[in-house]
């Protein structure tokens, strides 16, 4: 039974899983990739790793997308009950302030701030965490130190586009999903990677790709799209479909990787944009994994980043996949 | 004691010769097997069994080398590792591993500006002064460019708890490390004790231990700051000094693996091991290292509480460091006896 593309992110993007805490998010990949392919196994990393084998003689493709989500973490906990935090991966404090958030133990709180008269005293450690404890020792029945939360929020569907927490990156994800079911009889290896710790790092990818070891590799991610007031200067837009990327603050793109991409995208009339963009993502460590893997990274254009109101373009994924999809049915030859 | 052995040695990141040689010499009687790879890890094994555990520990000590020596016979020096120029100048150093004396020197005080005075002395303005009168008689010291810098003290007690020293990080991890392999044995594990080179300038033995004895699950022991001192607001002190082994939350290294983190905490738990949690994100460990190496492998950090680490007199409780040991013998049995099956 295969899921839409949306109802696929409908019910990721419902999976608590911060970076270091992606048991959960894990389990529900597995068993939602489980019927497509031959082997399902997770690294010491942790990493979720489903390979489908190949009809034969042919190449072992990686497909990664890292199933962590942004949150923060519990470091003290005060008299008042109050759980003092720090970020995991890439929430700002300003984008956390009055945001509800949920802890791995199924605690639900709201992330509040001193009050302020100026913007710029905005800082995580005014920041709290309320549980609606009145003490320290009832807080610690419900958090312990070490506990993450999550920003949580409803996905909602405006047109093309969707928004909510966590599409970074379990968009990527549906997408691979969306690889997996589509993807009959293969010639490839394919060995689609669920990677931990995207967001604090990037970390999983790396050692999944040492245990992998592909002849090539293509990261799924969102990147910062480029069209809004004050965006980073991107020429990327949502809704242009998937970007293949040239290059980040960590990565260079393989000269005959984006060749391959843009030569398949073209010839199937797949709309690909292209993006140079500062950052990092799972490439940084995929790339130079083991004896060096060919490594491409295909983004899904992305607005509002490490926000509870993340937005991407649903055609967007599906052109992705597609190309994704086209690229394993090619001789994934590079010239 | 071994502590005191441990800190009196002196090792920069990449010559920890003789910290690896006072461990050699220590732990001979008690492990299977010893050498020293490539990079300059010492590794130890002890015991045989089915399920690898490596224990890491880090040899070297952040100090300085001499960058180049002046004409007229005085040392400017390069940073090996994190250091605090606010306690630097007018502190006694040892050049070379003879031990030269020397002193960190600065512009003298009357001469210095209302506004100098102010300031903490940038580095670069600062120099080691060994009384020498021009170059050539430095240089028949036998000190060149690169020569090691340490911090010149020895250890001594404060008290029958507080001890002073140098180096406690990560001397105190490796007496950690020690001690377990003095005191017990594991027959039913492989224990790779691996005393790491270059942590302080990148976590970079213990990538390469990790990675040539590919355990099943590993533990970094660290010394971390700790800031339970005056004027320090108590959810500021990292860890405090007295109160147990900290067991990493997370830093900027890596998060622990929490299979791993959680058998800490349920072994201290049920053995009434008094332990606490290092409460800032800052800083990395060796775990950092480990955990990306091949698949992927499965640690968490346990420190030993040091106030004014990085510094000429860090102070530890003896208390906190056999906690560690006791801690991390626990979760060994619970290894051993396959209650945690990494």
């Amino acid at each position: 039974m295969k899921t839409s593309m949306l109802e696929q992110l409908h019910q990721l993007t419902a999976v608590w899983g911060p970076a270091g805490r992606e048991q959960k998010i894990a389990r529900t990949l597995g068993e939602a990739i489980e019927p497509f392919v031959d082997e399902v196994r997770t690294d010491g990393f942790g990493n979720l790793v489903a390979i489908k084998r190949g009809t034969g003689g042919s190449k072992r493709v990686m497909l990664t997308a890292h199933m962590d989500t942004i949150g923060a973490i519990a470091m003290n906990i005060s008299d008042k009950g109050l759980i003092h935090l720090e970020p995991v991966g890439g929430l700002k404090a300003w984008n956390a302030m009055g945001q509800r958030v949920v802890w791995g133990s199924g605690a639900v709180g709201v992330l509040q701030h001193e009050s302020i008269d100026d913007g710029k005293e905005i800082s995580f450690k005014k920041l709290w965490c309320d549980i609606g404890a009145t003490s320290r020792e009832e807080a610690l029945e419900n958090i312990r130190l070490g506990e993450m939360c999550t920003v949580v929020g409803e996905l909602q569907q405006m047109g093309d586009f969707v928004t909510g927490p966590g599409l970074d990156d379990r968009a990527g994800c549906a997408v691979l999903l969306e690889v997996a079911g589509h993807l009959e009889a293969c010639a490839h290896e394919v060995c689609f990677v669920f990677t931990s710790q995207g967001e604090t790092g990037p970390r999983g990818g790396g050692t999944a790709a040492f245990g992998v070891n592909p002849d090539m590799a293509f990261v799924v991610d969102v990147a910062a799209a480029g069209d809004v007031p004050r965006a980073p200067r991107v020429d990327v837009k949502l809704g242009k479909g998937p970007a293949i990327k040239l290059k980040d603050g960590n990565y260079m793109g393989h000269v005959g990787m984006i060749d391959l991409v843009r030569r398949v995208a073209e010839e199937h009339a797949i709309p690909l944009q292209t993006e140079i963009a500062a950052g990092s993502n799972d490439a940084q460590v995929v790339s130079v994994a083991g004896q060096g893997v060919p490594t491409a990274v295909i983004d899904i254009p992305a607005r509002y980043r490490g926000t509870a109101a993340e937005m991407v373009s649903l055609p967007d994924m599906h052109g992705a996949a597609d190309l994704l999809l086209k690229l394993l049915g090619s001789d994934l030859d590079m010239e | 004691m071994l502590l005191e052995r441990l800190s009196n040695a002196c090792g920069i990141s990449g010559l920890e010769h003789e910290v690896r040689d006072l461990l050699r010499q220590e732990l001979a009687p008690y492990v299977d097997e010893m050498w020293t790879d490539a990079i300059g890890n010492l590794i130890v094994r002890k015991g045989n069994g089915p399920v690898k555990v490596m224990l890491d520990a880090h040899t070297d000590e952040v100090g300085y080398c001499v960058g180049s020596i002046t004409e007229d016979g005085y040392l400017r020096l390069k940073k090996i590792g994190g250091l605090d120029d606010r306690v630097l100048p007018g502190r006694q150093v040892w050049v070379t591993n003879q031990r030269i004396p020397a002193v960190l020197g600065a512009k003298a005080w009357h001469l210095c500006s209302a506004d100098e005075r102010g300031k903490v002395i940038p580095f670069d303005q600062m120099y080691a002064d060994l009384g020498c009168k021009d170059r050539a008689e430095v240089e028949e010291l036998g000190i060149e460019p690169g020569s090691p810098v340490y911090f010149a003290t020895t250890f001594e007690h404060f008290s029958d708890k507080v001890v002073k020293g140098k180096a406690f990080d990560d001397r105190a991890g490796c007496a950690v490390l020690a001690e377990v392999l003095m005191k017990h044995n594991y027959p039913g594990i492989t224990l790779y004790g691996a005393f790491v080179t270059q942590e302080e300038v990148g976590l970079r033995g213990a990538r390469i231990a990790a990675y040539n004895l590919n355990p099943d699950v590993a533990i970094a022991l660290e010394g971390t700051g700790s800031a339970n001192v005056a004027g320090v607001d108590p959810f500021d002190t990292i860890t405090n000094m007295g109160e147990g082994p900290a067991i990493s939350l997370m830093d900027n290294s890596a998060i622990p693996n929490l299979r791993v983190w959680e058998e800490l905490v349920r072994v201290a738990k049920a053995n009434n091991i008094k332990y606490q949690h290092r409460r800032i994100v800052g800083g990395g460990t060796d775990s950092g290292g480990i955990s990306l190496q091949r698949s992927g492998i499965p640690v968490c950090t346990v420190s030993t509480p040091c106030r004014y680490i990085h510094t000429h007199a860090a102070l530890l409780n003896l208390d906190d460091l056999y906690g560690a040991v006791n801690l991390v013998h626990h979760f060994l049995l619970s290894v051993e006896k396959g209650d945690f099956r990494p």
